[in-house]
């Protein structure tokens, strides 16, 4: 009766569904284009061009060299590490905040949006104050006790760098797992108790299975995050000796020999592309059988709190611990370095030279053209990639329409390969148009860049969402009569809004602090703040980048409140991604 | 016959009058087009000197704007890497759209390998220099306009390292003391220089040295905050970022290391630039001794002729010291040598030890 009554709609209507698949195969054809583009470059001798000429030189350069597969199992590596240090923090912390009775919800959530918002390199950097084997202030105090020349202790090594990492991705494995514990029916967990099952079984047996959707999510998308991520490795890497396969693109692309080698940048790229397509495979699996992991259906939902009573102390102390380590820490830092004229340990004589001139070049950074490209830039980006997103997602979840699967997997494409591949190959379709497309070094190329690179974050939230809400509620509008536009409109759209919200509010954080596109596709007329800040922090201008860090990271925490408070007003509670 | 005799001189003399005039008038005019032309052009967008940053831009505004009555809208950009600079300029050309930028710099070899792809607009720069600008800013051969030289060579901590114990030579970085205590530059192509003077075995041996040292290969201004915070006391490094140093309070000496070794970065206006008189303008006023003072104020760095700034003091220093000046773009054969084959087979085995390939 139910397809029926689809049908009667479908025959009546033109399909809803028509224009959303035509959209969708849009949108993966761009990144199709732009994946075939870098691949193409890979075979291109010297600066890509039509006229180019092609070799497998590239190729052999790269995948001959033991440096390459040095630089992918130290990849493999920093990638999995991090991906242990979320699981260490996000997973029981979003426990805590979601659902448990702990207190000061709100502000632990405001306070991990935050923690985002912090550049990693000035992360990077509040570690080396701690652990540099040389003068690091923890080696520095434990020398008191061992007699050591330099040491113990070393953040310059692989666990560094995926501890810095870790602390800077926990707070998106916090949200794509917070709302699927929140969003727990317990009455699933109240029928394990009656059963006889103690706290730690019914956790075991019936929680987390009920999340494992969210965390396999969230553990792939912070793993490809995290083999691309530069500047982290860069700086905490050299020192080591510790290459990365993202330090060789950057070195490839910004290499003193010679001119840069795009096609060298691009093998690398398509190298780390393995290990993601594996689990996404594994990832496809789950999400063929996400009907099992609905929670909001048409039955009774609700979802109670778990009264953790004494052991609130526990659960402040380690959300605490994490702030602690991640925000509170570089935070000062941030602000230490914006007061002092270079990157120095507090000591009497740095003390003397704290002063608040690099405020004033910071506040200019903030007026100006970068300023309004950048409210530009975000507003755009996060406007795209939600509806796009929601489009794709949809076409995936709620249809039947053919090849909707490999739409998921071309949707997660752009966070397999690293952002600076991505960006060269829009710089040159770009080019390649230029004299009949005003997109070559304009602001929408940047828009572009970032919509094509954080679909892949939007999909998973809006999927993790729809994958929760079981369609049972549109299947019982439908029959009462309703249209699948209004069924849209009155049941799904309100359910879907808050991860809609938050979607938009993640992709505007990250578009605002992305450098990497940014920086290679900028030209005089599309400068963002992003870029200026980098400027002025590869300028040897410390204080001035660390002051305008402060700015940023002041303006978003007020900002972030403000719009936490009017959601909770309007009901709204926070984003599931799968 | 005598009348005619003592007539030839005032008519000579007449006539290298007038001609003089009428060179002068043309020079004055060549200045004024120019001005002309970047009144009207009203904005012009430069990548150039990374050090410089937004003060200096205001600054060289203002004092083009009371100089020459143009208050030209300057669009900055850091120059940052010179290849990938070079290399965008080269697509932009093979595409046929106007360059993004209408002046920028480079150095040294890329200097001849941007000349050599032809993507720069040939400059009469001889004829626009201002008053005071040493006319061997002018690199005919590459269309190019000195804007500043630095030296490259050892800067250290005097609290920490003793003014007799600083390497001397390149050769020295892979001596024991020095272990997890040095960072050096990573562009490749600068160490060609010391293949030229000293010999590539040489060269690759005390870089293979300074490897085995855990020796930290990364951009000037990353090692700088390195040296900076007091983590690494010495940095084989480019001389403004000494002066860089200094004005921070670090108390920052230097050591040339076998000779002194002096490196240009010149303006040149791409082909198919928008607004090519304003370009021309900036980098005339740059290189004229008010726009230098501006670079070294602000960015640390100046064109050795002018006094003042730690590059011309360590260059002095050097002389008196018997160091030999080497600078790549003044010495035919160290150019030839740098864009050799041989040279390139070098520059990678040097990228092989700095980047553990």
């Amino acid at each position: 009766m139910l397809e029926a009554t689809r049908e009667a709609w479908y025959g009546r209507w033109l399909s809803p569904e028509a224009p959303l698949y035509v959209i969708a195969i849009f949108i993966c054809a761009v990144i199709v284009a732009l994946t075939l583009v870098v691949f193409w470059a890979t075979f291109v001798e010297g600066l890509p061009s039509i006229d180019a000429a092609y070799t497998l030189q590239n190729y052999q350069d790269a995948l001959l060299a033991p440096s390459t597969w040095s630089a992918s199992f130290n990849s493999l590596a920093i990638g999995a590490g991090t991906v242990l240090v979320n699981f260490f923090f996000a997973i029981p912390i979003a426990w805590f905040v979601q659902r448990t009775s702990l207190s000061c919800k709100e502000w632990y959530i405001t306070l991990m949006l935050v923690a985002g918002v912090i550049p990693g390199f000035l992360k990077a950097i509040a570690w080396i104050f701690l652990l540099s084997p040389h003068n690091g202030l923890i080696n520095q105090w434990v020398r008191q006790f061992v007699d050591v020349e330099r040491g113990p202790f070393s953040i310059y090594n692989i666990a560094g760098i995926a501890f810095v990492q870790g602390l800077m991705l926990t707070p998106l494995m916090f949200f794509m797992v917070g709302v699927a514990f929140q969003k727990i029916d317990n009455q699933f967990e109240e029928v394990g108790e009656v059963s006889g099952a103690n706290a730690a079984r019914v956790f075991r047996r019936i929680t987390a299975p009920l999340v494992i959707p969210a965390i396999a999510a969230a553990a792939i998308y912070n793993f490809m995050t995290a083999i691309a991520i530069f500047e982290i490795p860069a700086l905490l890497g050299f020192p080591g000796q510790i290459y990365a396969l993202s330090t060789r693109i950057y070195q490839a692309v910004n290499t003193d020999l010679g001119l840069p080698q795009y096609g060298i940048a691009g093998i690398y790229g398509l190298i780390m592309l393995i290990p993601s397509l594996v689990m996404l495979h594994f990832y496809q699996k789950m999400l063929r059988q996400s009907h099992k992991y609905s929670v909001i259906s048409g039955k009774n939902y609700k979802a109670k709190l778990i009264d953790i009573g004494r052991w609130a102390w526990f659960g402040h102390a380690f959300v605490w611990l994490f702030f602690s380590l991640s925000f509170v820490l570089p935070l000062i830092v941030l602000v230490w370095s914006s007061l002092v004229p270079y990157i120095a340990l507090p000591t009497a004589k740095s003390f003397a030279l704290v002063n608040l001139n690099a405020y004033k070049v910071a506040i200019d950074v903030f007026t100006g053209e970068p300023f309004l490209n950048t409210l530009k830039l975000v507003l755009v980006v996060s406007v795209a990639v939600t509806v796009f997103s929601t489009i794709l997602s949809w076409v995936v979840q709620r249809t039947k329409l053919p090849g909707r699967y490999a739409m998921d997997t071309i949707a997660m494409l752009p966070h397999s390969i690293p952002n600076l591949a991505f960006a060269f190959a829009l710089g040159f379709i770009a080019l390649l148009f230029a004299r009949v497309l005003p997109l070559y070094g304009s602001l929408a190329i940047i828009m572009i860049a970032h919509v094509v690179a954080y679909i892949s974050l939007g999909t998973r939230m809006v999927n993790g969402a729809l994958i929760q809400i079981h369609l049972d509620l549109e299947n019982a509008a439908l029959v009462c009569g309703a249209s699948p536009p209004r069924v849209i409109q009155k049941i799904v759209l309100p359910l879907l809004l808050p991860s809609l919200a938050y979607t938009a509010i993640w992709v505007a954080l990250l578009s605002y602090r992305e450098t990497t596109m940014a920086i290679f596709l900028q030209r005089p007329d599309n400068v963002v703040l992003s870029s200026k800040i980098w400027e002025l922090w590869m300028g040897t201008k410390t204080s001035e980048a660390s002051a305008a860090g402060v700015i940023m990271v002041a303006t978003l925490m007020v900002l972030f409140f403000v719009m936490l408070k009017v959601g909770n007003r309007l009901g709204m509670k926070g984003p599931n991604l799968a | 016959m005598m009348a005619i005799k003592f007539l030839k001189f005032p008519i000579s003399a007449a006539v290298a009058v007038t001609l003089c005039s009428i060179a002068a008038s043309s020079l004055a005019a060549t200045v004024a087009d120019i001005v002309a032309g970047a009144k009207k052009e009203g904005t012009v967008s430069i990548a150039i000197n990374s050090e410089l940053g937004q003060p200096g831009i205001q600054r060289l505004r203002k004092e083009i704007a009371s100089e020459f009555g143009v208050d030209l809208n300057i669009r900055y950009s850091p120059v940052g890497s010179y290849p990938k600079r070079l290399a965008d300029i080269i697509t932009e050309s093979k595409a046929g759209i106007p360059a993004s930028y209408d002046l920028t710099q480079f150095s040294d070899n890329v200097l001849a390998q941007a000349r050599a792809a032809g993507v720069l607009a040939p400059v009469a720069w001889r004829e626009i220099l201002l008053p005071g600008t040493p006319r061997e800013a002018v690199y005919e051969a590459y269309d190019a306009l000195h804007l500043y030289d630095s030296q490259i060579g050892m800067m250290y901590s005097a609290d920490v390292v003793k003014d007799g114990e600083v390497p001397k030579s390149i050769m020295q970085l892979g001596e024991r003391k020095w272990r997890d205590k040095l960072t050096a530059y990573f562009y490749s192509s600068s160490y060609l220089t010391y293949a030229y003077v000293l010999g590539k075995d040489k060269v690759l041996t005390a870089l293979q040295g300074a490897r085995d040292n855990n020796a930290v290969f990364d951009s000037y201004s990353a090692n700088l905050s390195r040296f900076t915070s007091g983590e690494y006391p010495i940095q084989l490094t480019s001389s403004g970022y000494m002066s860089n140093a200094r004005k921070k309070g670090i108390n920052a000496k230097w050591q040339s290391l076998d000779f002194s070794f002096n490196t240009h970065h010149a303006a040149v206006v791409p082909k198919g630039a928008r607004n090519p008189n304003a370009a021309k303008l900036v980098a005339i006023y740059l290189a004229g001794p008010k726009g230098n003072k501006i670079s070294q104020d602000l960015s640390y760095v100046g064109n050795a002729a002018y006094a003042g700034h730690v590059g011309h003091e360590i260059a002095q220093g050097d002389k008196k010291s018997g160091l030999k000046l080497v600078s790549p773009i003044s010495d035919p054969n160290a150019m030839k040598f740098l864009l050799s084959d041989e040279g390139k087979t070098l520059e990678k085995s040097i990228g092989s030890i700095i980047f553990r390939k």
